[in-house]
């Protein structure tokens, strides 16, 4: 017996480096950690 | 992106959070405040404040594990 749970997966990246593997997967959803809210390098992309 | 996209998420600063600095109203201040969607970020040791936090109306849960 199958079940569907709907759950998303999502990952936080600490850097740009990991930003962009990150970004490799495709996610249909980012977490931004409070301490780059202001870093305008790591939310341009 | 608009306001729809966005959801802002409570937490705690002390890892891991004792219970007694817990206040899942603080998230339903920032939805208030903000008007988006809010989740709860969880640094506790067990999985009662997140259930609380969705009963409160978190739409994202974040949980930190602790070995």
């Amino acid at each position: 017996m199958q079940k569907n749970i709907n759950i998303i997966f999502l990952s936080t990246a600490f850097d740009i480096d990991s930003l962009n593997m990150l970004s490799s997967f495709n996610p249909k959803i980012y977490k931004i950690p409070s301490g780059e809210i202001n870093n305008f390098q790591y939310l341009a992309p | 992106m608009n306001k729809d996209d966005i959801t802002i998420l409570h937490c705690n600063t002390a890892y891991p959070t004792p219970i007694s600095d817990v206040n899942p109203k603080a998230m339903l201040t920032i939805k208030k405040e903000f008007n988006v969607s809010v989740g709860y970020s969880d640094h506790t040791l067990g999985i009662e404040i997140p259930i609380a936090a969705v009963a409160l109306g978190a739409k994202v849960i974040e949980k930190a594990h602790y070995t």
